[in-house]
């Protein structure tokens, strides 16, 4: 007992001072707490002011995604203990505005993630209503998208990625691998609908394959190679369509 | 600008003449490099198997032509694409409206060259 | 394509958020952006060594004697050292290029580690050919 850990965690009030700094904060230190027990402890007991997104504490929800030690991690499943005794440093995740604190403004990203159209779509529209009729699937088929369903949508690949935050109009690594997971269904009739926009110059075409988005993954989604896989089928699919003459 | 909207457009191809050329680059080029540009100026290797009536008569061959070709060609285009995305990462900024029609260009450009001469060899 | 900050929650006020500039210095905050650069610019040696042979072909066609003073100055000591960099470099761009080729054809039923290791064995398999070839003349 007594043991300590220092935060260093980010500030930021638009509506007081306006000024981005950074405050320090001393607490027990826990074996077993995550970095958000720490940011509710801090919150509870020395600055109620503190703001920050959590909800389940349990990985799915993807809401209390921040910088750590400058690394995009889910503060719910990263431990005190892997730092400790060193000072952790906390941030609001990198390449997005900042509204508050530990909070940023992802609008852009479900903006663009609207865009990929992440749905099945069906080429007779009926389909899509009719929930009388039933697609059935071996796992093999399945096995090409499953990987990509396990997206929580918890942004860290954007703040990883150095490419998005150099080119905001980057479509990104969720967004490409949610497109890809349904391009890959195959229940779904989409793709070509999809295609203007994957495979725009803010699309695949951007990526340079740093790789980083696929190493923060918590869920292990490996959006980089969605992203080359879905270069392979553009490609293709111009250069077909450039010797057939059709769109 | 209407030519670098074209050139933009061109991008499934550029990026498959860079895959061709990144295959190139590490299928081939390792053991080309160790031994035309290490061990045989080093003289690890018989210095005469680099003479001149030698190599006339191999680089003659149109299968070898053929095989010099793309070996020269797609590695332009792989350094051409990765070049040009890394400097708009780099943010080069000023560069960025003429940086493909430089690199795909050149590569083009140099690609005709290697023609040329493997033709009048 | 829609991505203004504001076109899903339709607000018009502006939420004075905090924009943090990227330094253009970011390739050098971490290492993985560190070796991603390194990797990028391992293509300008690729494109060097491209050059060369361009270079050494355009001799071989001018005849024998500007053939022989060509390749004088691919023998001189720098130009040695230079061969080894771009060996170096060359080496580097293989094994990031096999790493990637095994993420993106090691979907299932494949594993990335297996056609990484597949793409290693072909390599040796074509070095050694390229090798026998060469020497044999």
């Amino acid at each position: 007992m007594g043991e300590e850990i220092t935060l260093n965690i980010t500030r930021y009030n638009p509506d007081k001072d306006g000024k981005y700094t950074t405050q320090r904060y001393s607490i027990p230190y826990k074996n077993d707490w995550s970095i958000l027990d720490a940011l509710n402890y801090v919150k509870a007991e020395l600055d109620g002011s503190l703001t920050y997104r959590w909800s389940c504490r349990m990985a799915v929800c993807g809401s209390c995604g921040m910088m750590v030690n400058g690394t995009p991690r889910l503060t719910c499943s990263t431990y005190l203990n892997e730092f400790y005794p060193k000072e952790i440093t906390i941030e609001p995740l990198a390449n997005f505005p900042v509204i508050r604190d530990l909070v940023v403004d992802i609008n852009d990203f479900m903006a663009k993630l609207k865009s990929a159209k992440p749905w099945i779509i069906r080429k007779n529209k009926r389909d899509e209503d009719d929930t009388s009729k039933e697609y059935l699937q071996t796992t093999g088929q399945m096995d090409k998208y499953y990987q990509q369903t396990l997206c929580i949508n918890c942004t860290l690949c954007y703040a990883a990625c150095p490419v998005y935050g150099l080119h905001p109009d980057f479509l990104g690594p969720a967004v490409i691998a949610l497109g890809h997971r349904y391009n890959k269904d195959s229940r779904d009739e989409g793709k070509a609908d999809r295609r203007e926009v994957l495979a725009s110059e803010h699309g695949v075409w951007k990526c340079t394959v740093v790789g980083d988005c696929t190493e923060v993954c918590p869920k292990h989604v490996d959006p980089s190679a969605a992203i080359q896989r879905t270069k392979v089928d553009s490609a293709i699919n111009w250069f077909f369509s450039f010797l057939t003459g059709r769109k | 600008m209407c030519l670098l909207k074209k050139i933009n457009a061109l991008e499934p191809l550029w990026w498959s003449l860079f895959g061709a050329g990144g295959m190139v680059a590490a299928f081939l080029l390792p053991a080309h490099i160790f031994i035309q540009g290490i061990a045989i100026p080093l003289g690890w290797v018989s210095p005469d198997l680099f003479n001149y009536d030698h190599l006339v008569a191999v680089v003659g061959h149109p299968l070898v032509k053929l095989y010099l070709f793309f070996m020269i060609i797609l590695p332009l285009y792989h350094a051409a694409h990765r070049i040009r995305l890394t400097l708009e990462d780099l943010r080069i900024e000023w560069l960025n409206h003429i940086l493909p029609l430089v690199f795909y260009g050149g590569a083009t450009g140099l690609s005709v060259v290697t023609l040329i001469i493997l033709i009048r060899i | 394509m829609a991505h203004s900050m504001n076109s899903i929650s339709g607000k018009t006020e502006a939420t004075k958020t905090y924009r943090r500039d990227i330094p253009n210095t970011w390739w050098l905050k971490k290492g993985s952006y560190f070796l991603f650069i390194l990797r990028e610019i391992s293509s300008v040696f690729v494109a060097l060594y491209a050059i060369f042979l361009l270079i050494q072909l355009c001799a071989l066609s001018g005849g024998q004697e500007r053939y022989e003073s060509t390749a004088a100055v691919f023998k001189s000591g720098w130009m040695i050292i230079l061969h080894v960099v771009i060996w170096v470099f060359v080496m580097y761009n293989m094994v990031t290029w096999f790493r990637i080729s095994g993420r993106i054809f090691g979907a299932k039923p494949l594993s990335p580690v297996l056609v990484t290791i597949s793409n290693y064995i072909i390599w040796l398999i074509v070095s050694i050919g390229i090798i026998f070839l060469l020497l044999k003349g």
